[in-house]
C-alpha cells in the first residue's frame, strides 16, 4: 500500500470521530466571496490573510529604509524624483538639487522600525504560521474561537489602516524613534511628528496590541485545549511549541506595553506628569513636574525585550521543522529544543534593562541584567549546536526552505555573538546606539527573523495555495537575500566599532564619524540590490497562487506532521472524516531504515519510542 | 522621464529572470527530475561550501583592511584611563565570539555540504546524546561566566561615583535642542544651584544668581580639560533626552530632564599627544580641505562631544570640540575664562541681587521725598540722585541710571502737584564755563529724559552750577566722582527755585 493510502486508512481505523460532516457546497464560515476571502473564520484563510498583509507593510518598510539609505549613502545625489512620491518632505533647490528634509529622514527611520517591528515580524510573521499551523498540526478543525480570529485579523488591519494614515498628515508621521520615549514623543513643541502623527501611532499600536492578545489567547486555548487524541505536549512538532510559548510571552507582556501607551496618552492629553519633569521647551518652562522619562522606559522595554523573541521564536519552530524534514533526520535534542524555548522565554522576562544601560538607572542594577543577559546565550547555543548536529549525518535536500532555514542559522550565530558584546555593560558605554547596534539586531532578529519566515512561507506554500512556488526562483532569492543581507548590515559593524551613532540625518557635522562615505554607499548599493531580490520573491508568491505547478501528492516531503494528511485542497474542517488520532513524536525520520513515518502510525510492538 | 526609464528597465529584467526561473523549472521536468534535481543538489553544496568560505575570508579581511578605524586599535585606542579596560575587554569579547562565529560557520556550511542528498544515502537516525549535549551547555556556560565577571567588575569600576577624598573637577553639560552648554565651576571649585524654571534666554541653564557659589561660573560651548585630572560630568538635559558621548574617551550617559546623572572619566592623552600619533597613519596625512592655512589632516583632527540618543530633527549636528591639554596650559586657559555672570548677569535686569538693590534704593528714595514734601523747611527739600551718573566728561545717562530715574517718575505721576528743580553739577572742566555749560547739558538730559517719560514739563525746571555747588570740600577731578551729579529740588505746588541754598554745610 502506499504511504498515502496508508495514512489516510490509519486515520479511518484509528481516527477520532468528534461527528464532523464536511460541507462541499459552502457553510457558515464560506458560503459566499465576503466571507470566505474577507471575514472569513477560517484559520487558513486568516493566515493568508496575515500574510499578505504582512508583505505589503514589508514592501512598505522596507522601501523606507532604502529613501532613508540613499540619504545617507548619496547625501549630495539629487532625490528630486522622488518628489511625486514623497511631495513637499523633498526640497528641490535652485540647481534641481533634490534633498530629504530631516523631519521626513527621521519619520522614515522611525516608520520604518515600527512597521518591520510590530506589523511584519510580530503580526505577519506570528500571525500568519501560528494560525496556518496550530490547527493543522495538534489535529484541530479550526482554532478554538474562529470569531476572535477573525477579530485579531481585523483590529491588525485597522490598526495598519490609521498606522498609513498617518503617513499623509500635514506634521508627518511620527518621527521620534520607534521606542517613542518621552519627552521627545510626548511633546508636540519639541518635533513635529510628535503632535497628531503621535497620537495616531498609539491609537494604531493599541489596536494592534489588541489584535495580539486575541490572537494570542486563541493560540493558547488551542494549543491546550484542541489537540487531537495521544498529542501530548511532548508529541508537538516544535512549531507548535514556539508558537504556544510565543502566545504567552505576548499575553504577559503586550499589557504593559499598553499601560505605558496608556500613561503617555495622559502625559500629551490631559497634562499629567508620568514621564515628564523639569522640562523647558519652545520658550517655557513647563509645568510638568516629578515624573520621570525613564519609568516609560523601564515600561516599554518590559514589552520590548520579550518582543524580540515575540518575532524570533516563530522562527525558531519553523526552522526546526523545516530542517528536520529536509534532512531526513529526526530534529536533535527535541527536549533540549523546547526546554531551550522555554528558558529563552523565562530570561527575556528580567533582562529588559539591558537596553537601559547608559540611560541614567542606577549602575549597581545594571549587574542583574548582564547576568541575566549573557544567561541567554547558553540556550542559544544550545539551539544553534542542535541545529547544526541535525544536519550532521543527514540526507539533505537543498530546497528554498532547506537554505534559508540554513540561512537563518547562519545569521542567528553572526547575529547572536554581538549580542555577547552588547549585553556586556562595559562593552554597551561605548556601543550603545551606534550602528553596532543596528547591526546586530538587524541581523538577529530583522534578517534571521525574515529568514525563518521564508523558510515557512516555502515550505508550507503547498499547504497554503495546493501549488509549489518556483524553485528556481526561490535560489535565486536565497543566494541574493543571504549576500546581501551579509553586504547590508556586516559592514555596520565596523561603523559602530569606530563610534559612528545610529539615527543621524548625516555624518558631516563631526571630524570622527566621517571617514566611512565609500562604505555608507556600498551599503546602500547593497541594500537596494536585496531589496530587489525580494520583489523576485513578492512576484514568485503571486505568480505560483495561479500559475505555480500543482501539488500532485499529499504529503510531497515525506514529512510526519499531521498537516500533510490532509486533503490537498484542505476545506473547512480540515479533515474530512475523523481527526487524525497520534501515536507517536513527530521527528521519526530515518528511524531503524524507513525514511518517515507518521505521526499517525501506530508504534510496533518492541519499537523503542521517544515520546 | 529617466526615472521612468529606470523603473521600466528594473521591472523588464524582473520579468526576465522570472521567465528563465519558469523555463528552467518546466526543463526540469521534462529531462526528467531525478538526474536534475541531483546536479542541483551539488552545486548547491558547493555553492555553500563556496559562500562559507568567502564570507569567512571576506568578513575577516575587511575586519583587517578597517582595524585603524575600530576604536580600540591603531591610532583609536581609548583616551581615557577606564577606556584601556573597555578596550581590553573589547578585545577578549571579540576573540571569543570569532572563534566560535568561525568554528560555528564551518560546522554548519560543511555538514550542510557533507550530508547533502544523494542517491541510495541514507540518514542517520539520531535523536538525541544527553553527554554531548551538556558538553554543549557547559562550554558556553563556562566562558560566558568569564565574560560576565570580567565585564561586571570592569563595569563597576568605570560606573562608580567620586569618593569623599577624591582629587576632582566637576563640569556639567547640558544638552539641548541642539547643542551642548558647558559648565565650568570657577575659582571656588564648585557649581551653583539651578532650577529649570530660571532658564531664560540670557540663563541658558537656569542658574540662580542668588547662590553665591554660581557668580564665578563660566559657561563655554566646547570641552577644554586637563590630562590625569579626574572629572565628573553632572549630565544634565534641558527639554528631551540626549546623550553626552565623548567617542574617544568611551565615555556615553543619557542627559534626562529632570534626573542628573553623571560619569566620571579620566582623560589620559592631551590632544597634541593624540594628533602626533595620528600623524603616524597613512589615513591622517594631505591637505585638510577645510583648512584654511594647509594643515595637514592630523594637525586639525579634534577629540569631539556628540549625542546618542535620539532628540529631534537636529540630532545628529550637536557637535562640540573637546580638546585635552596639559595642567599648565588648562590653568592658562582657564584664569582666562569671565564668570558668565559678571559677563552678562551683574547689575543687570536679570539679576536678582542687584534688584534687591534696586528695590531698596527705591524704598529710601520715596521716604526720603515723603519727608522733604512733609517738612517745608528748605534745606530738606534737596535730594541728592546718587544713583544717576553720567559717562566721564558727558551729558550721556550711564545704563544703570534708569533705575532710579524711574523712581522719581513714578513718584511724579503719582503727586501730581510736585514739581522738581534739576540741578547739574559738574566739576571736571579746566575752566568754570565748560563745568557750567556740562552742568546745564546734564540737567537738561535728565529734563528730557522726564517729559519722554511723560512728564509735563510745565512741572520741571533744569539748571546747571558748574562746580560752584559740588557737594565736596576737596574739590578737583575726584569730586565728580564721589558726589552726585544731579540734585533735585522739590516743592509742592509748582516748580520753584531753591533760595540761596548753602550746600556746603551739609
Amino acid at each position: 500500500m502506499a504511504p498515502l493510502k496508508r495514512e489516510e486508512a490509519l486515520i479511518e481505523e484509528f481516527g477520532y470521530d468528534d461527528h464532523f460532516h464536511e460541507h462541499h457546497h459552502g457553510d457558515k464560515y464560506q458560503s459566499n466571496f465576503v466571507s470566505h476571502y474577507i471575514f472569513s473564520q477560517d484559520h487558513k484563510m486568516i493566515a493568508k490573510q496575515f500574510l499578505i498583509t504582512g508583505m505589503f507593510w514589508a514592501i512598505i518598510g522596507a522601501a523606507m529604509s532604502l529613501i532613508f539609505r540613499m540619504q545617507l549613502g548619496f547625501p549630495e545625489e539629487s532625490l528630486a524624483w522622488l518628489k511625486p512620491v514623497l511631495g513637499k518632505w523633498i526640497t528641490v533647490n535652485s540647481e534641481g538639487i533634490g534633498t530629504l528634509q530631516q523631519d521626513f529622514y527621521y519619520a522614515l527611520v522611525t516608520m520604518h522600525g515600527t512597521i518591520l517591528v510590530f506589523f511584519v515580524l510580530t503580526a505577519g510573521l506570528s500571525g500568519t504560521f501560528s494560525n496556518l499551523l496550530i490547527p493543522l498540526m495538534i489535529g484541530a478543525r479550526d482554532m478554538a474561537s474562529p470569531l476572535l480570529n477573525m477579530l485579531s485579523y481585523w483590529f491588525f488591519f485597522t490598526s495598519g489602516m490609521i498606522m498609513f494614515a498617518s503617513l499623509f498628515l500635514s506634521t508627518g508621521p511620527f518621527a521620534g524613534g520607534w521606542v517613542a520615549y518621552p519627552p521627545l514623543s510626548a511633546l508636540p513643541q519639541a518635533m513635529d511628528g510628535s503632535g497628531a502623527g503621535m497620537t495616531l501611532w498609539t491609537i494604531s499600536l493599541v489596536l494592534l496590541v489588541i489584535s495580539l492578545l486575541l490572537g494570542g489567547i486563541n493560540y493558547i486555548t488551542t494549543v491546550l485545549n484542541l489537540r487531537t487524541k495521544g498529542m501530548s505536549m511532548w508529541r508537538l512538532p516544535l512549531p507548535i511549541w514556539a508558537f504556544f510559548v510565543t502566545a504567552i510571552l505576548g499575553l504577559l507582556s503586550f499589557p504593559v506595553l499598553t499601560s505605558a501607551f496608556f500613561l503617555l496618552m495622559l502625559d500629551r492629553g490631559i497634562g499629567t506628569s508620568f514621564y515628564l519633569s523639569d522640562i523647558y521647551i519652545g520658550g517655557a518652562a513647563l509645568d510638568h513636574v516629578g515624573g520621570s522619562p525613564i519609568l516609560y522606559q523601564h515600561l516599554f522595554w518590559f514589552l520590548g525585550h520579550p518582543e524580540v523573541y515575540i518575532i524570533i521564536l516563530p522562527a525558531f519552530g519553523i526552522v526546526s521543522e523545516v530542517l528536520s524534514v529536509n534532512a531526513r533526520k529526526p530534529i536533535f535534542g527535541y527536549q533540549a529544543m523546547v526546554f531551550s524555548i522555554l528558558a529563552i522565554a523565562f530570561l527575556a522576562f528580567i533582562v529588559w534593562a539591558h537596553h537601559m544601560f547608559m540611560s541614567g538607572i542606577n549602575p549597581f542594577i545594571a549587574n542583574f541584567f548582564v547576568i541575566f543577559t549573557l544567561i541567554i546565550a547558553v540556550p542559544s547555543a544550545v539551539k544553534v549546536f542542535n541545529w547544526i548536529a541535525t544536519l550532521y549525518g543527514g540526507n539533505i535536500r537543498f530546497n528554498p526552505a532547506s537554505l534559508f532555514a540554513i540561512g537563518f542559522v547562519s545569521m542567528f550565530i553572526s547575529g547572536g555573538l554581538t549580542g555577547i558584546w552588547l549585553g556586556n555593560s562595559a562593552l554597551d558605554i561605548q556601543l550603545h546606539d551606534t550602528y553596532f547596534v543596528v547591526a546586530h539586531f538587524h541581523i538577529v532578529m530583522g534578517v534571521a527573523a525574515f529568514f525563518g519566515m521564508f523558510a515557512g512561507i516555502y515550505h508550507w506554500f503547498p499547504k497554503m495555495y495546493g501549488r509549489f512556488m518556483n524553485d528556481t526562483l526561490g535560489k535565486v532569492h536565497f543566494w541574493g537575500t543571504t549576500i546581501g543581507a551579509y553586504c547590508v548590515f556586516w559592514p555596520m559593524h565596523y561603523l559602530g566599532m569606530a563610534g559612528v551613532p545610529r539615527r543621524y540625518y548625516s555624518f558631516d557635522s563631526f571630524q570622527t564619524f566621517g571617514h566611512f562615505d565609500g562604505m555608507n554607499k556600498f551599503i546602500t548599493i547593497a541594500a537596494l540590490l536585496t531589496f530587489g531580490f525580494q520583489l523576485l520573491f513578492v512576484i514568485n508568491y503571486f505568480y505560483s497562487i495561479w500559475r505555480g505547478r500543482k501539488m500532485t501528492t499529499k504529503n510531497p516531503y515525506n514529512a510526519n506532521t499531521l498537516e500533510w494528511t490532509t486533503p490537498i485542497e484542505v476545506g473547512h474542517g480540515n479533515w474530512p472524516g475523523k481527526l487524525p488520532t497520534v501515536q507517536r513524536w513527530a521527528y521519526d525520520y530515518s528511524k531503524d531504515g524507513i525514511d518517515n513515518i507518521s505521526q499517525v502510525q501506530p508504534t510496533l510492538e518492541g519499537e523503542s519510542v521517544e515520546h | 522621464m529617466t526615472t521612468f526609464i529606470i523603473f521600466i528597465c528594473i521591472a523588464l529584467l524582473l520579468l526576465i529572470i522570472v521567465q528563465v526561473a519558469r523555463v528552467r523549472d518546466l526543463a526540469k521536468k521534462l529531462r526528467g527530475s531525478e538526474e536534475v534535481e541531483a546536479k542541483a543538489t551539488k552545486s548547491t553544496g558547493y555553492g555553500l561550501l563556496f559562500f562559507m568560505v568567502a564570507l569567512l575570508v571576506i568578513t575577516t579581511a575587511s575586519a583587517y583592511y578597517y582595524k585603524n578605524y575600530i576604536l580600540g586599535f591603531g591610532p583609536h585606542a581609548s583616551a581615557s584611563l577606564h577606556g584601556e579596560e573597555i578596550d581590553s575587554m573589547m578585545k577578549w569579547t571579540l576573540g571569543v565570539t570569532y572563534v566560535t562565529y568561525i568554528l560555528t560557520h564551518i560546522a554548519l556550511f560543511y555538514y550542510a555540504y557533507k550530508y547533502r542528498s544523494r542517491k541510495g544515502r541514507k540518514a542517520q537516525y539520531m535523536s538525541h546524546n544527553n553527554t554531548v549535549e551538556l558538553v554543549w551547555t557547559g562550554i558556553p556556560a563556562i566562558v560566558m561566566t568569564f565574560l560576565v565577571v570580567g565585564g561586571l567588575d570592569a563595569w563597576n569600576e568605570i560606573m562608580s561615583d567620586v569618593g569623599e577624598d577624591d582629587n576632582y573637577m566637576e563640569i556639567q553639560a547640558s544638552g539641548r535642542q541642539f547643542y551642548w552648554q558647558m559648565r565650568y565651576p570657577g575659582p571656588d571649585g564648585l557649581l551653583g544651584r539651578t532650577d529649570f524654571r530660571l532658564i531664560s534666554g540670557n540663563n541658558p541653564l537656569g542658574q540662580d544668581w542668588t547662590d553665591p557659589k554660581n557668580h564665578d561660573d563660566i559657561l563655554v560651548n566646547d570641552v577644554t580639560l586637563p590630562v590625569d585630572q579626574k572629572v565628573r560630568v553632572r549630565i544634565t538635559a534641558v527639554d528631551v533626552l540626549h546623550d553626552f558621548y565623548l567617542p574617544q574617551f568611551r565615555v556615553k550617559m543619557d542627559a534626562v530632564p529632570g534626573l542628573p546623572t553623571y560619569f566620571v572619566f579620566t582623560p589620559r592623552t592631551t590632544t597634541k599627544e593624540w594628533r602626533k600619533g595620528l600623524s603616524e597613519y597613512e589615513e591622517y596625512q594631505g591637505i585638510d580641505p577645510e583648512s584654511d592655512s594647509g594643515q595637514q589632516l592630523w594637525e586639525t583632527r579634534n577629540f569631539e562631544l556628540a549625542c546618542a540618543e535620539l532628540c529631534g530633527i537636529g540630532h545628529w549636528s550637536m557637535a562640540r570640540t573637546v580638546t585635552i591639554l596639559e595642567q599648565d596650559e588648562f590653568d592658562t586657559w582657564y584664569a582666562g575664562q569671565t564668570p558668565y555672570y559678571e559677563a552678562n548677569i551683574m547689575g543687570t535686569d536679570a539679576d536678582p541681587l542687584f534688584m534687591a538693590d534696586v528695590k531698596e534704593r527705591r524704598n529710601a528714595f520715596n521716604e526720603a521725598i515723603g519727608q522733604a514734601i512733609a517738612t517745608p523747611a528748605n534745606d530738606d527739600n534737596f535730594i541728592s540722585l546718587d544713583h544717576v551718573n553720567f559717562e566721564d566728561g558727558t551729558a550721556d545717562l550711564t545704563g544703570d541710571s534708569e533705575y532710579q530715574l524711574n523712581d522719581l517718575i513714578g513718584y511724579l505721576e503719582d503727586n501730581d502737584g510736585v514739581g522738581v528743580m534739576l540741578m547739574g553739577h559738574a566739576g571736571n572742566g579746566a575752566e568754570e564755563t565748560e563745568n557750567v555749560s556740562l552742568s546745564t547739558q546734564r540737567a537738561e538730559a535728565i529734563r528730557t529724559y522726564l517729559i519722554d517719560a511723560g512728564i509735563d514739563a510745565n512741572r520741571l525746571r533744569s539748571r546747571g552750577y558748574g562746580s560752584t555747588q559740588l557737594m565736596t570740600t576737596s574739590g578737583g577731578e575726584a569730586a565728580e566722582s564721589r558726589n552726585s551729579l544731579i540734585e533735585i529740588y522739590i516743592t509742592e505746588g509748582g516748580v520753584s527755585e531753591p533760595q540761596a541754598p548753602d550746600l556746603s554745610s551739609k
